[in-house]
């Protein structure tokens, strides 16, 4: 019986020993479409502050329900408006941020030859979408009705990388997805929605807590080499 | 109520079992309490579209796994396999992979540029990909090897004396297998059935790799709570509920039916 008890209280005491000190790290919760600047911009950062950057990366909405859910945090990013009012009183002063780019995303080289959102529509293609529920989906969405066009499409992704694998992996042959996603991703190219159509995503960004790791990290990103940085890989003032 | 024919419970046993227990309950019971029981009349024709899907698929996905599955476990017991320590090393390994990572193998194999998918959709015009077949295929990836380690424990467990007895009386092995092994076996393939269906019903991460995530066609519970979370995290905790309601209900009938039903009296 007391094999038992000391197993438990082994346990815990493993478990005790497994967090990590923060006081050297700044946590960003940011939302999953900008994965792709991520690794740069916290290498970057380190480089000059010596600080560790720290990415929890996810769903707009979902990382807003974190918050609210009491995660520690420094910094939040999210790709629309509504996901950074959900995160609550733990948020702070809300400022737009940089902003992306709706396109239409093919594999590399255009191998269907695919010219604008009508093709999607109009062509028997294996098209993928994200859901209407996450910041991506809303935009595709916008784009669609701006264009007057409906499409059938085979899946509708929970996240705008899931979109961006279906693509890549040959799944689909076509899909809505951020300028951002194309320049990252070696199989991935990006086609203009077409028809004078632009629609583009405003991101917004908030320092959680009063974190002033985060106010500092913020403003490196605006105005600092954070800011060539998300230039570089597709994101606009 | 501690007391049993072969005496009193030791204390630390029931304090430990309390625990378990607890860990167990409490999060169900806060998920339960919390939820936006006003809100269940708001459900639609998805959530119903999707439960459907899910019950379907995972129960089409146990009769594959029983079909399927008791075949290799008695083989991994029974007959003389080489390398068969490694076999079913082997076999387990969807356990220990995340989902995701069989679902990108899925996709490899059955996708439509995959080793096998290709030339299916080439030769029959058939695409997994966004069809409730792939759903199937998906949960059998993952709970397949519950009901092969089930049925293979099943075996190591048995008193080898009946089948020997069998076999001395001047029956073949299949007639063995078919009159001594599989009525001795049922417990375990019930408990392995249970466990599959359980796992095909909660399976996320292969299915919407490999599967995709269509209402109506692949977009089961998991999924659409997944997709919930990020929209509406209220609507994700009552489709958790109405999951977890669901297929309550469902084990619950099988174990009073089935069960007691396939169970061998001693």
């Amino acid at each position: 019986m007391k094999a038992f008890v000391a197993s438990l209280a082994i346990a815990l005491i493993g478990l005790a020993s497994c967090g990590t000190d923060r006081s050297n790290e700044v946590t960003v919760m940011a939302a999953s479409s900008l994965r792709v600047a991520s690794d740069e911009l916290a290498e970057a950062y380190e480089q000059q502050s010596g600080l560790t950057v720290r990415f929890n990366l996810g769903g707009s909405q979902a990382l807003a329900a974190q918050i609210v859910g009491g995660a520690s945090g420094d910094l939040l990013l999210t790709a629309n408006q509504i996901s950074i009012e959900a995160g609550g009183k733990r948020v702070d002063a809300i400022q737009t941020f940089v902003s992306n780019e709706l396109v239409i995303l093919v594999a590399t080289g255009n191998p269907k030859q695919i010219k604008d959102l009508d093709d999607l529509a109009n062509r028997d293609l294996v098209v993928v979408i994200a859901d209407p529920s996450v910041p991506v989906g809303a935009y595709t969405q916008t784009a669609l009705i701006e264009a007057g066009v409906s499409l059938k499409p085979v899946s509708l992704e929970p996240s705008v990388s899931g979109v961006a694998t279906r693509i890549a992996t040959g799944d689909a042959d076509a899909g809505l997805g951020y300028r951002t996603d194309a320049l990252s991703n070696p199989d991935l190219d990006a086609v203009e929605l077409g028809s004078g159509i632009i629609v583009r995503a405003q991101y917004f960004a908030s320092t959680i807590d009063s974190s002033d790791k985060g106010s500092t990290f913020l403003e490196w990103l605006n105005d600092g080499e954070g800011a060539l940085i998300l230039a570089a890989a597709g994101f606009t003032p | 109520m501690t007391e049993s024919a072969l005496g009193k419970s030791p204390k630390a046993v029931l304090v430990l079992a309390t625990l378990a227990a607890s860990f167990i309950f409490l999060p169900l019971a806060v998920l339960i309490l919390r939820a936006p029981w006003a809100d269940l009349t708001k459900l639609d024709q998805p959530v119903a579209e999707a439960l459907k899907l899910t019950l379907m698929t995972a129960t089409i996905t146990t009769v594959l796994a029983i079909t399927l599955g008791v075949p290799l476990g008695w083989v991994l017991e029974r007959a003389s396999v080489p390398g068969r320590r490694y076999l079913r090393l082997l076999i387990t390994a969807p356990m220990l992979l995340p989902p995701v990572v069989g679902g990108l193998a899925l996709i490899e194999l059955l996708g439509r540029q995959g080793l096998l998918g290709s030339p299916i959709e080439s030769l029959f015009g058939f695409r997994f990909f966004g069809h409730p077949a792939a759903v199937v295929v998906a949960q059998l990836f993952v709970s397949l090897p519950f009901m092969v380690a089930s049925v293979s424990s099943g075996l190591q467990a048995m008193d080898p004396s009946h089948e020997l007895a069998a076999a001395t009386l001047g029956a073949d092995q299949s007639h063995t297998l078919r009159r001594v092994t599989l009525p001795l076996l049922r417990p375990s393939i019930a408990a392995g059935a249970a466990l599959t269906w359980a796992r095909a019903v909660g399976e996320l991460g292969a299915t919407l790799t490999f599967a995709g995530s269509l209402p109506g066609s692949t977009r089961t519970m998991p999924t659409a709570i997944l997709t919930a979370l990020e929209g509406d995290p209220a609507q994700a905790r009552l489709l958790s509920l109405v999951l977890l309601l669901f297929s309550g209900i469902v084990l619950f009938a099988l174990r009073a039916r089935w069960v007691s039903a396939l169970q061998v009296k001693p």
